[in-house]
């Protein structure tokens, strides 16, 4: 489409929106649109437009909560009573269903929202906050009373009280008022002005009463809750037996399925309780991203069978790479990577820190976007290190530039890993050179294995893949062998479709420290790639 | 799970993916209060027949989308027999756009999420307008504060949407959202 087809369109699309749509730029539009896919895509984007504000605006004057329910039966009652007055009327089998969809729709249905109703919490900073429907937290937002979803980023939320809370997505909580609400997932830190005191948190298994403190709290997707107190006192109370404790400083407690309050040792690191300092230079790639400090991976033999079944026992960790996201997130997100090498295999490993962990639903051609790791090897010592290929050169078309065999090799490989929540089976997708030709999902032969975190927070992988798969079963990597590698990581939002940062991780120092280097240089160019070196059997 | 569980699940899914059902909506009825009074019916159907729903055949938005396109279709039907009528696309056309929504879902929601970012580089004045037009009055309504007349404020609005399409283009196609 030209620029001119391009107006044309937006024209039409105009006067569509606008209800105004006349016969003959009716017909004009319905032909165009019948006639090509391209058409109909840039057609939808400028319809997106329009939604996405209407979408975005429906509630202009102040940001509103995306869940104003409980679920719970018991707490189907509107709010006041403002939306049932709309539907007096409807016959009582309907009462329940109705109510419960009408407090659904408050998010989008502001008139239903009586004039000063109660906001009793504002967000005063956010580092890359994102509610789950998509919307960009904003600061100086005012927060209704009822559930909201933090799908990424670190949030600061102060109440009327003056009490503040820190909230580490993913979270999930309720804010019932000014000093008081429920956690029912994530971590959040808890701050009251000093003097004041009586802020309530609720657990899925424990009620928190501050005694004038600073706190953390967190609830694990199976309700596990647990306390650590910064400053202090808190009252801790078990909600499903008697039980009841007061902490001072530097003491934590976890109620678990048993609902028994039980001491354990405090971690300074579990919850971020400030926002990490800005500079002009932040990194580029979002919320998630690290800087590189690893040149090296080691490739050794292992000195046992390898069992592909997630648990890593057999592997010596000693040899293993361990790279995080910057501040907050690097408790979060996370990865330990380690290889092994034998005569048919090639061995990989990882231990990847992710709040939602296993859930890549992604379409075959973005499957790395629902969550993965990728790791890319070269196999061809000839070639060595750095290599010189890179993704331009590989698809260069120019007679003064041809492609380098670095560009081409088959023996250049990259693994994609990812596990697919949609048949619950592990799945590996291998590409060729850096053209990525020849991409080859679920070949035979290999095998490999995903294991999640007992508290939901990360997963284990492991996989075998024969020497076939990279091209060079008749000679496969030696002792002493220095070859180029690169170990990527992504995470995804919460439907495991849309990639929400990544890792990069076994880079060239040199190439690394040049500026404008972003994930992408690296995944192009082979001469930013670090070393893989083949280890002796011990 | 328990019938409350999975009633938590039903309402958490339902939630995460309004907007989504509503953009949905608003592609095949692009009325914003008619495409507001769709998502309420809706939301309704939804949560009477969420023991219909079977995550293992398929994925929610999906599911919903094609309860809210049976809400479309009594609309469409209703809209014809009162007027209006040649404002309203073909039900083939319908058909083929839908089918290219739904092999771009991804996209579609790449979009969205730039657009947070597009309106961030409005100028407050441009951003006062899409506020005023789309969360408060009408442009009739807001044009004598404005000194304008409607007609001045809509073509203002053109443009404007005109611009926030670019930059959504650009971001999402020009390397994706920081």
């Amino acid at each position: 489409m030209n620029a001119s087809d391009t107006e044309e369109l937006r024209s039409l699309a105009e006067a569509y929106v606008a209800g105004e749509l006349a016969p003959g730029q009716k017909a004009a539009l319905e032909e165009r649109l019948r006639g090509s896919e391209e058409v109909r895509l840039c057609f939808l984007a400028f319809l997106e437009v329009h939604a996405g504000l209407a979408w975005e605006y429906r509630g202009a004057e102040a940001e509103l909560p995306q869940i104003t329910a409980e679920v719970a039966p018991s707490m189907w009652v509107v709010r006041g009573g403002v939306a049932a007055s709309r539907w007096q009327g409807v016959s009582l089998r309907w009462a329940l269903p109705l109510a419960a969809a009408v407090v659904l729709l408050l998010g989008m249905a502001r008139m239903w929202l009586p004039d000063g109703s109660p906001k009793p919490a504002m967000v005063k900073a956010s580092l890359h906050g994102q509610w789950t429907d998509g919307r960009e937290v904003t600061v100086g937002a005012r927060l209704s009373p009822g559930v909201w979803d933090l799908q990424s980023g670190l949030v600061e939320i102060g109440t009327d009280s003056g009490t503040t809370l820190m909230v580490q997505a993913p979270a999930r909580f309720e804010l019932v008022d000014a000093l008081h609400a429920r956690l029912m997932s994530g971590n959040v830190v808890v701050r009251m002005p000093e003097g004041k005191s009586g802020f309530v948190i609720e657990l899925p298994r424990m009620r928190v009463t501050d005694l004038g403190t600073e706190f953390g709290v967190s609830a694990a997707p199976d309700g596990e809750s647990r306390v650590q107190v910064f400053d202090g006192k808190v009252r801790a109370e078990s909600l499903t037996v008697p039980g009841r404790r007061e902490l001072a400083v530097g003491e934590s407690v976890v109620c678990k399925v048993d609902g028994v309050l039980s001491s354990e040792k405090s971690r300074e690191d579990r919850f971020i309780r400030q926002f990490p300092p800005r500079s002009p230079g932040d990194q580029p790639g979002g919320a998630l991203y690290s800087h590189s400090a690893v040149d090296v991976i080691h490739i050794v033999p292992p000195v046992e069978p390898v069992v592909i079944d997630a648990d890593l026992s057999e592997w010596n960790r000693t040899d293993a790479f361990r790279s995080a996201c910057l501040p907050p997130y690097s408790d979060t997100y996370f990865v330990e990577g380690m290889m092994m090498y034998d005569a048919q295999h090639l061995y990989l490993a990882a231990h990847v820190g992710d709040p939602e962990p296993m859930r890549n639903s992604a379409s075959d051609i973005m499957d790395f976007a629902g969550g993965s790791v990728i790791v890319r090897v070269s196999t061809d010592r000839k070639l060595g290190w750095p290599l010189k290929g890179t993704m331009a050169n590989a698809r260069s078309k120019s007679p003064k530039q041809q492609p380098l065999p670095d560009s081409l090799s088959e023996r250049v490989v990259s693994l994609i890993l990812s596990h697919d929540a949609r048949t619950g089976e592990p799945r590996i997708k291998l590409q060729y050179g850096f053209d990525h030709r020849a991409g080859e999902s679920q070949p035979s032969g290999w095998r490999g294995a995903f294991r999640k975190d007992a508290d939901g927070r990360g997963y284990t992988l492991e996989y075998a893949i024969p020497w076939r798969l990279l091209h060079c079963e008749n000679d496969p990597p030696r002792p002493g062998d220095e070859m180029a590698a690169l170990w990527m990581v992504h995470w995804s939002d919460a439907d495991g479709r849309l990639c929400r940062g990544q890792l990069v991780e076994v880079t060239n120092p040199e190439a690394r420290s040049k500026p404008g280097v972003t994930p992408a240089t690296f995944f192009a160019d082979g001469s930013t790639w670090g070393r893989a070196i083949y280890l002796p059997g011990k | 799970m328990s019938a409350q569980e999975s009633d938590e699940r039903f309402v958490a899914l339902l939630l995460a993916n309004q907007n989504r059902i509503f953009r949905f909506l608003m592609t095949l009825v692009p009325g914003r209060s008619d495409a507001e009074d769709l998502l309420q019916q809706t939301c309704v159907t939804l949560w009477q027949s969420r023991e219909k729903f079977d995550p293992a055949a398929g994925d929610f938005v999906s599911w919903a989308c094609a309860i809210a396109h049976n809400h479309v279709r009594n609309f469409r039907r209703r809209e014809a027999t009162r007027h209006a009528a040649h404002a309203q696309l073909s039900e083939d056309v319908l058909e083929s756009l839908m089918a290219t929504r739904s092999a771009h879902g991804a996209l579609m929601d790449e979009w969205h999420r730039a657009l947070a970012h597009c309106l961030a580089r409005l100028t407050p004045q441009q951003r006062a307008l899409v506020e005023e037009s789309y969360g408060g009055s009408s442009l009739k309504a807001a044009a004598p504060g404005a000194g304008r007349t409607p007609n001045a404020l809509y073509k203002v609005l053109r443009h404007v949407r005109s611009v926030l399409h670019d930059c959504i283009q650009k971001t999402v196609h020009g390397g994706g959202v920081a």
